[in-house]
């Protein structure tokens, strides 16, 4: 199949840990057996809480992590085994977005330098003058400014640096981009902005995305399919407006019912999870979900669920019984994003004038706009 | 939660406050000069150097030249500082002693960082056996006592005062291997160090521009802690006859001769203790106001 730029089969990685002289050795199974296809163009998002595994499988997509088992394909090659050279020229097809932009951008690196490196690297022919024109361009398709080239990343926001840390993945124009969780450190209004960055982007330099989120929300605005991860394993994947229109599986169920409304009065029953995450190190047996799934029946413990054919749009879950689930919470589905009022509608659009004329005053001046708005919506809550 | 409607704008400007706006470097040199104590360290630092440099051109009398008609005098306007058992000025030969145990300092902690920090860069970053056997390597060094390795390989080398400066070297070679190597280890597992790895850079590159200039400043720290007890060590060897060879004035060796003569000429063994106290004191002062200002937790 040519449309599909990156292919999991079987994808595993076991972590050793302990194992010193009196401890038990144990293995995590932060990935266990996940297999997915991203199709060229699209914007893939992998869901999953805290420690589901979902930044492991990145890394390993990125071959940043040794996989211990399982094949990757990118573009119709087997990138397994690559190594050195090789491995070092799949980077410029292939780049990596960081979530904490404090953390991933060295601190003694001017900004100019560190949007040259990747231009250095993988465009040695280019000359100085050349790179340095290059620079200034990459950093104004991110809304930096070329004058920004000689400061340093502790010298910018949260917001903007994530922007230079986007304009050094577009440095080596790859085909494809993962980004793990690259909004979630980030001020809800600057969130958007970065969204809205990456999407325009993605159309802009013809690219394929994956994204890494725990924030459905995020995902609903930005992503064509979604698969969904628990315990290291896909328990969904569909198209997204599928998945949040028909979730099948229990556990997607209830991420969704998690998502807050901003809908005036709109009761809807919550789908809680009772309990902790079990621990990858020993994932329950059978069905990993069925300890903290309020459907689970008594086999759940024993058969271990396969993903099948769960919907017309190609929607796969992994649970023996959704089918009658299905019958049981016709409603667990979130209702396509609200239609505003006029009134409503005119006055985002007010606000919309209102930041055009604020562009160039400091971010700050935004962000407390943003944050009134937030805090509105915790009210509702 | 509804997207707020975004503009697909930009943040703005900078958002950078002005009094940020500094290099990294600008912030630390400011906030050293506030650092008092490390001002008078960089002070008395400075003063030596300067003297030592100088000593050509300062109006004192050759440091070897004997004069058997004012052996051990006690201080006077002919000789400030008093003079030795053979008649040479102290003054004299207390600053030109100063060149031997500056560059003692200087040279044998540069010997430490050539081969330690290297190795230190290969035991972190590689880890594995090259780090097993590295550092197996630099606990047995360290197992033997400073001065008492120096002293060892002083003598083995032979006496002589480029011997003294490698055998300290030498000899404090294993702090920094294992100085380095932990903070490799530490600034390896940091995020820009694995988006290195994702954007492709060579090994070389990445040793280079984000594991080195990341572990430098603990290292500098460090060296200008070594000079001071390198300044002693080269001392201690010249008292015991293994460094600066008679008659190139030195301190440890000036105060080697006045041990003889601390009842009749206690002035011979005052200065050079003096000298010696007041650079290591420098050079620690100096060191600590390094620390403190190359602190990343308080900018």
């Amino acid at each position: 199949m040519s449309d599909v730029i990156l292919r999991a089969t079987g994808l595993r990685k076991h972590f050793r840990t302990g194992g010193g002289m009196f401890a038990r050795q144990s293995t995590v199974r932060a990935v266990d057996g996940v297999t997915l296809d991203v199709r060229r163009g699209e914007t893939f998002a992998i869901v999953g809480e805290s420690g589901c595994g979902k930044s492991t499988l990145a890394r390993l997509l990125m071959r940043l992590l040794e996989p211990t088992d399982g094949r990757i394909d990118f573009d119709g090659r087997d990138i397994s085994d690559l190594k050195g050279r090789d491995l070092r020229d799949l980077r410029r097809e292939m780049q990596f977005i960081f979530q904490d932009p404090f953390s991933s951008l060295n601190p003694r690196m001017s900004v100019g330098r560190l949007v040259a490196e990747p231009l250095e690297t993988h465009h040695p022919q280019m000359g100085r003058e050349e790179r340095r024109e290059e620079v200034a361009r990459l950093l104004g398709i991110v809304g930096l400014r070329p004058e920004h080239a000689d400061r340093y990343p502790h010298e910018f926001s949260g917001g903007q640096r994530q922007r230079i840390g986007i304009a050094r993945a577009l440095a080596s124009r790859p085909r494809l981009v993962i980004g793990d969780e690259p909004v979630s450190a980030l001020d809800v209004s600057v969130q958007a902005q970065v969204v809205n960055l990456l999407h325009d982007l993605k159309a802009e330099f013809d690219m394929t995305l994956v994204i890494i989120a725990h924030d459905l929300a995020v995902i609903r605005h930005m992503s064509d399919r979604v698969a969904v991860m628990y315990l290291g394993q896909i328990v969904e994947t569909g198209t997204t407006d599928d998945i949040f229109a028909h979730p099948r599986h229990p556990y997607t169920m209830a991420l969704l019912s998690a998502i807050p409304e901003p809908v005036h009065g709109r009761a809807r029953t919550r789908l809680a999870l009772s309990g902790e995450t079990p621990s990858p190190a020993n994932p329950p047996s059978g069905c990993r979900f069925h300890t903290r799934c309020p459907f689970a029946r008594e086999d759940c413990a024993q058969r271990v669920p396969e993903l099948r054919p769960a919907g017309p749009g190609g929607q796969h879950a992994a649970c023996h019984y959704w089918e009658e689930i299905a019958a049981e919470r016709p409603d667990a589905g979130t209702p396509p994003a609200h239609e505003r009022k006029p009134q409503a509608a005119a006055r985002f659009a007010l606000y919309e004038a209102a930041i055009d004329r604020l562009n160039d005053r400091p971010e700050t001046a935004v962000n407390a706009g943003a944050n009134d708005m937030t805090q509105q919506e915790e009210d509702r809550r | 939660m509804a997207q707020p409607a975004t503009p697909q704008t930009i943040d703005p400007q900078s958002a950078a406050d002005p009094v940020l706006s500094a290099r990294p470097e600008n912030r630390v040199w400011k906030k050293f000069r506030s650092h008092k104590s490390a001002m008078l360290g960089g002070f008395l630092v400075g003063f030596f150097i300067l003297m030592a440099l100088m000593a050509p051109i300062l109006p004192i009398p050759d440091p070897v030249a004997t004069d058997w008609g004012a052996v051990r005098k006690a201080p006077s306007a002919a000789h400030p500082f008093g003079t030795d058992e053979i008649g040479r000025d102290v003054l004299s030969r207390l600053v030109w002693g100063a060149r031997a145990s500056l560059m003692a300092g200087v040279v044998s902690v540069g010997i430490a960082l050539l081969a330690g920090v290297p190795l230190g860069i290969l035991a972190g970053y590689f880890g594995g056996w090259t780090d097993s056997v590295i550092s197996r390597c630099t606990e047995a060094l360290l197992a033997a006592p400073f001065l008492i390795l120096a002293i060892a390989l002083a003598a083995f080398l032979g006496p002589s005062l480029g011997n003294a400066m490698i055998a300290i070297g030498l000899s404090a070679t294993p702090i920094f291997i294992r100085l380095t190597r932990g903070q490799v280890i530490s600034v390896k597992a940091e995020d820009y160090v694995e988006g290195a790895h994702a954007t492709g850079l060579p090994t070389h590159r990445i040793l280079t521009r984000y594991i080195f200039p990341n572990i430098l400043p603990p290292v500098l720290v460090q060296a200008t802690l070594t000079i001071a007890t390198a300044i002693i060590a080269e001392a201690s060897l010249s008292f015991l006859g293994l460094g600066q060879q008679p008659p190139a004035p030195s301190w440890g060796s000036m105060l080697n001769t006045a041990k003889n003569f601390l009842s009749q000429a206690p002035w011979m063994a005052l200065w050079p203790g003096i000298a010696i106290f007041l650079v290591v004191l420098g050079f620690n002062l100096l060191g600590d106001g390094l620390r403190d200002a190359l602190d990343p937790r308080e900018h």
